[in-house]
């Protein structure tokens, strides 16, 4: 930890990208046919949640407006969807699972805990993404870490 | 039905603090004013005394002491009231010894009878003998800027200024989870929501400590209310009723040694918690009721003053939500059931929602602190508890007509000595 006297003043403006967000949702919507319409026609049934969509929409409008290269935001966006999709299988089987064998109740608790649960890998890769940009903007600028 | 209008009453209030968070986190990120102090700006320069309540603080005491002596503001314009609440260590003998060899240092013994009873009579004790125009508050464990006192002068060039307050930073953030979680807390709290009250001509709050206000107004106001647990957050809306406005500087900086342990954080939490809940009691109407305050300053004033009704509130959406899943499960509830996730993402903890802390963390030029982020549901969830509880508590004192609350002292153990010392050998900038 470095203290440090009269940062704020120093620090360079900040504009949002919109060029980056306008990408950004080109990427999302192809992820989101992706995710939607394919497995629709192929597997009869949709791939897209709740929250895939929330953690789509904070990205696109909390991550790609912030300095940073492109393709890390994507590649970051791109693993941030895989994850949910993982994310969301495996809860959705646990659950089955311990329903099967435990009781009808335990629906209850899947139920209640849900948000919170997929509120954790959605909090998880934000702040990755928040972490990998600004880890490259302080090396850009040479602030030491 | 009932469950269904509270559900929807509850959403609604969660949605407005979510509004709350990304407009003061958006405003802090993209719309940066310049800062309005330049260190050029000498020729504002009203006495000034400098308060430090201190009670059982040998461990920290000279720390502070040591740095009042650094301060670039001239000393003649300048004096620091160290008040020894009764102290039963060696605070006095400490305070004394630096008395002696710099005379704008006083050392007032509160004795023991009068004393312990908590920081706003401390403060209040010190107030009798300030002379300065301006009077600043700095609790024991706290390390300022050399400059801090020219920087929170500058808003008082306007008249209508009564308080100003400078930012906090956490110190011994290295020591534990705790500390690099309240780290993150008042990076979200100062960096964020108070930076951007201040740009958005809303209320920054006067946090009781690395604070100045003036010393006719504190005067006129009899001093800072002992019978609130929070007297910082009754002296803004003290200030505000009178017509006086409050700022945030955040280049005045100030370091603070955090609670290290779980006990500490929720013993430190539920006593902010109930002083805020008894400023919420006894200033919502009178907020809603004053005529010099515009539209959006009532809003900002009443979100703030309501600020720990939050962890509560969210709770028991969450509670009825479930409750009308299985009972009844609508379209219109499903859709709306969707928002809590989206919710809760921006209306965790007190002052420390994720977004307003990732971009004041991101502002702060931090690299690796983001980590922590998802650990927040742990205070979260601690702050449920404490909320609950302190709202509870002071239901049944109001009920029984019992209202007295003891002060919970904060006990600090000065390992933040070490990270100062780390500090200097580290940064280049440290002046």
């Amino acid at each position: 930890m470095i203290i440090s006297e009269n940062t704020d003043p120093d620090f360079p403006t900040v504009w949002p990208n919109v060029y980056h967000v306008i990408i950004g949702t080109c990427f999302f919507v192809l992820l989101i046919l992706s995710l939607w319409v394919l497995p629709q026609v192929v597997l009869g049934y949709s791939l897209l949640s709740a929250p895939i969509l929330i953690f789509d929409a904070i990205f696109i409008f909390l991550i790609f407006p912030l300095p940073g290269p492109l393709l890390n935001k994507m590649l970051l966006a791109g693993t941030g969807n895989i994850i949910g999709l993982a994310w969301g299988y495996l809860l959705d089987y646990l659950a089955a699972n311990t329903c099967h064998y435990f009781g009808g109740a335990f629906s209850i608790l899947y139920f209640a805990i849900s948000p919170f649960l997929q509120l954790l890998w959605i909090t998880f890769m934000w702040a990755l993404g928040l972490s990998v940009l600004a880890a490259t903007g302080c090396k850009k600028e040479g602030i030491p870490p | 039905m009932i469950l269904e209008a509270a559900f929807i009453t509850l959403v609604f209030l969660i949605t407005v603090y979510l509004v709350r968070h990304y407009v003061f986190t958006l405003t802090v990120l993209y719309r940066r004013k310049k800062s309005i102090y330049s260190p050029d700006a000498t020729n504002f320069q009203p006495t000034v005394s400098i308060l430090i309540p201190a009670r059982n603080e040998e461990r920290v005491i000279g720390r502070i002491l040591q740095r009042m002596c650094e301060l670039t503001y001239p000393k003649d314009k300048l004096e620091v009231i160290v008040i020894d609440d009764a102290s039963t260590d060696n605070t006095e003998q400490i305070a004394a010894t630096f008395a002696r060899s710099s005379a704008f240092i006083k050392v007032i013994q509160v004795d023991s009878v009068r004393g312990g009873r908590g920081k706003p009579k401390a403060l209040n004790e010190g107030l009798a003998y300030a002379s300065g125009e301006i009077t600043c508050c700095f609790d024991a464990d706290y390390v300022p800027q050399r400059d801090i006192i020219e920087k929170l002068n500058v808003p008082f060039r306007d008249a209508s200024v009564g308080a100003v307050q400078g930012r906090v930073t956490v110190l011994n953030e290295p020591v534990s989870l705790v500390t690099r979680l309240v780290a993150l807390e008042r990076i979200a709290g100062y960096r964020v929501d108070q930076k951007a009250r201040e740009d958005l001509g809303l209320i920054p709050q006067f946090g009781g400590t690395v604070g100045a206000v003036r010393t006719s107004l504190i005067r006129a106001l009899g001093g800072w209310d002992q019978t609130i647990l929070t007297e910082d957050t009754d002296l803004t809306f003290r200030c505000l009723l009178r017509g006086y406005k409050v700022r945030y500087m955040n280049d005045a900086e100030s370091y603070e040694e955090a609670v290290e342990d779980w006990h500490s954080y929720y013993r430190q939490r539920s006593r902010w918690a109930k002083g805020h809940m008894q400023c919420a009691f006894r200033y919502s109407l009178r907020l809603v009721r004053c005529k010099s305050l515009s539209f959006r300053e009532k809003l900002d004033g009443l979100l703030l003053l309501n600020i720990y009704f939050v962890p509560l509130i969210v709770a028991l959406a969450w509670i009825i939500g479930i409750a009308l899943y299985f009972a009844n499960s609508q379209f219109w509830f499903q859709s709306i059931w969707t928002l809590i996730p989206l919710s809760l993402y921006s209306a965790m903890g007190n002052f420390a929602p994720f977004f307003e802390i990732g971009i004041g963390a991101y502002l702060d030029n931090r690299r690796r602190i983001y980590w922590l982020i998802p650990l927040l549901f742990i205070t979260f969830f601690i702050n449920v508890v404490i909320c609950a509880k302190v709202f509870v508590e002071l239901c049944l004192s109001r009920v029984l007509g019992k209202r007295q609350f003891r002060w919970e002292k904060t006990m600090h153990n000065g390992y933040g000595n070490n990270y100062i010392a780390y500090s200097r050998k580290q940064s280049p900038r440290e002046t």
